[in-house]
């Protein structure tokens, strides 16, 4: 593609990606391998990563903002009609469509890591931290939910890597390098993206860490 | 014969009549879902147990009554799987098929899990809480270990 290399994603938003892509089969194979211990570790792990890009949704650089990128069905709606025609300038961020991945990914992945938090074996020998604050029926419940949500993940992820099939082969965009170097070519950019200082990220990931830490230990209020 | 009598002995003519009406009244999926009442009162007494070890301050009472009612359930387990009662029943159970098919096997298993529940309950009925953290695992591990052969794994 013609044009010169622009900064798109900062290292936090590829970090987080990419861990994400790495703890889904790592939660998934603890899991199925019965190797609960290890689950329940990897599990505070993605709560840590979860609060730590909503953190960046909020105060983070300008294309993981979500200010930046969720917008409405009227939005979505004109990038879908132009979708398939050529010669379209890439958008310097997530697209309207992309915003709304995100949303139901992060969305999804959010949902799936605090009901795990009170979720139970079906004799609650192996439990989430939170289970004591639950009854038994819940606990249960939240089990069947945990898989189901797991399921509908699955099918988001799917999505995902088709649209990115979609835009390789049909609009000739490769979306994987870019967040994997962080940038893409452009002929012009539009509006130069806004970094956060390398600080904030820390204070994010102190927060995350911290939350995780909090949870895992059952939420105890200071006396 | 004071009426004090009469009505007791009535009262248990009535509830012998109607152990052996159950008896044999009952179907494999009634059999099935009084299983499936009795592990659940069985998995409320653990789960009580293990988010109990999870507190900062664990109490001992919780202990001593989900111990009390390990102890009485869990040499019972043997005759909560009559032949009959398995998928074969066509209803809905994660009892597998492997229960009859090696029975010593998961009758060792379930003796394994009236030792330990018992074990359990001595150590909690001591008021130990040391006791206790030692016994838990090993009564986890009888469930676990039962579940894992016997149990079909919840996919959702």
């Amino acid at each position: 593609m013609p044009g010169q290399p622009v900064k798109l994603w900062d290292w936090p938003v590829r970090a987080v990606h990419w861990s994400f892509v790495l703890l889904m089969p790592a939660l998934w194979w603890t899991w199925k391998s019965n190797q609960m211990f290890l689950h329940e570790r990897l599990g505070y792990l993605a709560l840590a990563l979860v609060v730590f890009r909503l953190f960046w949704g909020l105060f983070g650089s300008s294309t993981a903002r979500f200010s930046g990128f969720i917008k409405g069905p009227r939005a979505v709606a004109a990038y879908l009609g132009k979708l398939l025609k050529k010669g379209g300038e890439p958008v310097v961020g997530h697209n309207p469509l992309g915003g709304l991945s995100v949303i139901a990914l992060l969305g999804l992945m959010i949902a799936e890591v605090v009901i795990g938090l009170f979720t139970q074996d079906t004799d609650g020998i192996e439990s989430g931290p939170l289970t004591r604050y639950v009854s038994y029926e819940f606990a249960d419940g939240a089990r069947h939910w945990h898989g189901l949500i797991f399921n509908v993940l699955l099918g988001f992820i799917a999505l995902h890597l088709f649209a990115i099939a979609f835009y390789l082969v049909v609009k000739r965009e490769n979306l994987i390098g870019p967040m994997l170097t962080g940038r893409r070519s452009m002929a012009a950019p539009l509006t130069a993206p806004k970094f956060a200082p390398w600080w904030l990220a820390v204070v994010g990931l102190m927060l995350g860490l911290g939350a995780a830490w909090w949870v895992s230990l059952g939420c105890p209020l200071p006396k | 014969m004071s009426l004090r009598t009469i009505t007791s002995a009535a009262v248990a003519a009535a509830v012998a009549a109607s152990f052996a009406v159950s008896a044999i009244a009952a179907t494999p999926a009634e059999t099935i879902k009084d299983r499936q009442g009795h592990m659940k009162q069985i998995g409320k007494a653990t789960k009580a147990v293990f988010d109990e070890l999870k507190k900062p301050d664990p109490s001992i009472a919780t202990f001593q009554a989900s111990g009390k009612t390990l102890d009485e359930l869990a040499p019972q387990v043997p005759n909560w799987f009559p032949a009959g009662t398995g998928p074969e029943a066509g209803v809905k159970t994660e009892a597998l098929p492997v229960i009859w098919t090696k029975n010593d096997d998961f009758k060792k298993a379930a003796a394994n899990l009236a030792t330990q529940a018992h074990a359990f309950n001595l150590a909690a009925q001591s008021g130990s809480l040391d006791q206790v953290k030692a016994a838990a695992p090993k009564l986890g591990g009888a469930c676990k270990a039962c579940h894992d052969q016997f149990k079909a794994k919840d996919e959702h």
